[in-house]
């Protein structure tokens, strides 16, 4: 069974948090508006007692019990003139009903002897406190008495107050649903507005799985989506460029295969059925295109560990003159060739830390890639320098120019300037993908300047 | 009649090569190393067919083939090294005539320029192969021993063309495998064992037979005269 989307949580969750607050809100609201109610009842009261209390005491001191209930009855105080003590004898009887105001004396024993009800005379008086406000009734400093005000909560301004908190609870009630509503709409929203780009970003992720690698995203709306979609896409295109990368490397090899092979396969057949003569010459082609072959397959190696990043270096320090010594054989082929070929060194220059055999490898690829460009009169010219942390390393001939929309491809494998993909040098195009792999292995880099006057290839490695 | 072939490639010991086995063939061969050269000597020769790589210098081998297809019908092979591309080129778009994936035999270059040449001129050509009294007509797929039609299967035709085609030369079974059933069979050398043996028993059946598939021991077979 599917879990509950991420919409429907947002949205119950957003419901759920609407009707708490909600609550939250009322409840308190609630609350304190029976607080105020009860406090302002109990001042009322308080204000009551402090009316009556002098007139009774008075009254009690002197007549004693006798009248003291007519007195209660006949309320002689008017609500609406608190505080101006005796003498306002106007007959407010609808006004003690409508207060619901109940006053009670009772005697040092707690015996009733007045109520403005008439209903407790005679019997001991038993309150809750909280229903009641008491103060006491006094002559000549001693407590004689005790008056009671009663504000029951059943009537006057208690219903008024009922009424409030049930009109409050009414409406808080339909506050609710209406914030319900609202959260629903707005979850419905926001559920949309989120779980839409995840939509469309787990039916991509679906697809560069199925490897579908042409995917990509245009995510709107909100700064983490947008990001997310960027990153996605970028995701996409280098699983894509890996891809491709890797398919055309197989058809490169397949093609640079093929063509020996031919070769391979034509001679054999030719010995075979006798129209090519098995002569020692003959079988030394074999064997060349062999070798080639056995080389092209050498370098698909070093290729390979050059683009996995696993090139293992063997670092060891060494005079500049070892690594001049090695270069010997290429300055006889530039002498057969006629090629005046220079080698200039920094003087100060005496140690190089590298690792020997692939430094030598970076030179003879770049050496062997001007022998095949240079121009008339040709001149070749490696160079040696000391650039702070690193050694810079130039190969200079006065070859054909680079095209300018060539130069960022030179570096790629099986890459030639010229598309026939002509084999004619033995330059298979690996030669300058390899020698910059191996530069970068080094900590340095390698790059080209190509003008009329000279092709340079320059790499540094760090020391 | 001479057939002037006109080969287009531009690696030159592959080109040399071709020549040679062409010329081994019978056919005259006129070689060039580029694009335009080819343009060139195609409209002051005429050849009878265009072998074209198509990975040329100065002007691809597609260029040149849509050139020449805008006027006329030369009957062109193409060499490519990219099997991808070969729906293209046999396709209305370019008209190649018949294709060969690097690497090919040069044996069977010959076969598909042959199989072109009767095509384009059905009447000229006669395409029996006779060994002796054995008679292979690759048109109709027939094989005769004398005047006797040897009931052979597909597989069995193929393997008596190739043998009958290069008397005495001896075809190791991979050889054979390959040509019969295409390059995905290694491995199964020892099955062509059983369509010789099938072969040598019909042909044998045949008893006026003056050929025989002979065994060379630890290589493979070949076609000799004789009982």
């Amino acid at each position: 069974m599917a879990k509950a989307g991420l919409a429907k949580k947002i949205t119950t969750t957003l419901i759920t948090v609407a009707i708490i607050s909600v609550l939250i809100t009322a409840i308190p609201m609630l609350l304190m508006t029976r607080q105020q109610f009860s406090n302002y009842i109990g001042k009322y009261d308080q204000a009551m007692l402090q009316q009556w209390q002098p007139i009774v005491a008075e009254y009690y001191a002197q007549n004693g019990s006798n009248g003291l209930q007519d007195l209660l009855e006949s309320n002689p105080m008017g609500g609406s003139s608190m505080g101006n003590g005796r003498g306002m004898r106007r007959g407010e009887a609808g006004m003690r009903s409508k207060q619901g105001q109940r006053l009670l004396v009772t005697d040092m024993k707690g015996i009733v002897l007045a109520d403005s009800k008439g209903v407790l005379l005679g019997q001991q008086a038993e309150f809750d406190p909280a229903d009641v406000s008491s103060a006491p009734l006094l002559a000549e400093y001693q407590q004689i008495g005790t008056l009671y005000v009663i504000s029951p909560l059943g009537s006057g301004l208690a219903s008024l107050e009922n009424d409030f908190i049930t009109r409050l609870t009414g409406s808080t009630v339909v506050l609710a649903i209406f914030m319900a509503m609202m959260a629903l709409i707005l979850g419905l929203l926001l559920g949309k507005r989120v779980s839409e780009p995840l939509g469309e970003l787990s039916i991509a992720i679906h697809n560069v799985a199925r490897g579908k690698l042409d995917q990509r995203l245009d995510l709107h709306g909100d700064q983490e989506f947008e990001q997310l979609g960027h990153d996605f896409n970028l995701m996409a295109q280098n699983l894509e460029h890996a891809e491709q990368n890797r398919r055309r490397l197989t058809a490169d090899v397949s093609h640079e295969l093929r063509t020996p092979l031919t070769f391979l396969r034509g001679q054999l057949e030719g010995m075979q059925n006798g129209s090519v003569p098995a002569s020692a010459e003959n079988i030394f082609y074999l064997q060349d295109e062999v070798i080639r072959l056995s080389r092209l397959v050498k370098e698909l190696d070093d290729l390979a560990l050059v683009e996995n990043h696993a090139v293992k270096l063997n670092f060891s320090t060494f005079p500049v003159t070892e690594l001049l010594d090695r270069l010997a054989p290429v300055s006889l082929a530039m002498q057969d060739k006629g090629i005046s070929f220079s080698i200039a060194v920094e003087k100060d220059l005496q140690q190089i830390t590298a690792d020997l055999d692939r430094l030598l490898q970076i030179l003879l690829n770049l050496l062997s890639n001007a022998m095949q460009h240079v121009g008339e009169e040709s001149i070749i010219k490696l160079s040696v320098q000391r650039q702070q942390d690193f050694l810079r390393f130039s190969v200079m001939n006065n070859g054909a120019v680079i095209p300018e929309e060539n130069m960022p491809y030179i570096f790629e494998r099986f890459y030639r300037v010229d598309d026939s993909r002509n084999r004619r040098e033995g330059g298979m195009g690996l030669g300058l993908a390899i020698a910059k792999g191996y530069a970068e292995a080094h900590h340095g880099k390698m790059w080209a300047e190509s003008n009329v006057q000279a092709t340079t290839f320059f790499f540094t490695i760090a020391q | 009649m001479e057939t002037v072939i006109l080969l287009v490639e531009d690696e030159k010991k592959l080109r040399d090569m071709l020549i040679a086995h062409l010329q081994q063939e019978g056919f005259v061969v006129v070689p060039a190393a580029d694009g335009m050269e080819a343009l060139h000597i195609w409209q002051e020769i005429k050849p009878d067919l265009l072998v074209l790589d198509l990975m040329l210098p100065r002007l691809s081998g597609w260029e040149v083939l849509k050139i020449i297809r805008q006027k006329d019908n030369t009957p062109v092979l193409v060499l490519t090294a990219r099997a991808e591309e070969v729906d293209k080129l046999l396709g209305l778009e370019l008209g190649a005539d018949d294709y060969m994936t690097k690497p090919f035999s040069p044996r069977e270059l010959s076969a598909r320029i042959k199989a072109i040449l009767r095509r384009s001129r059905p009447t000229v050509q006669n395409t029996q192969t006779v060994f002796r009294n054995l008679r292979i007509d690759p048109e109709r797929m027939e094989v005769y021993v004398g005047d006797m039609l040897l009931p052979l299967t597909v597989t069995e035709f193929k393997i008596l063309l190739l043998l009958t085609d290069s008397p005495g030369q001896v075809f190791s079974r991979l050889q054979i495998l390959e040509r019969v059933f295409g390059d995905m069979y290694e491995g199964y050398e020892r099955t062509i064992d059983t369509h010789i043996s099938n072969l040598r028993h019909k042909i044998e059946a045949a008893a006026i037979s003056q050929v025989s598939i002979k065994t060379v021991y630890g290589v493979g077979y070949k076609m000799t005269a004789g009982e």
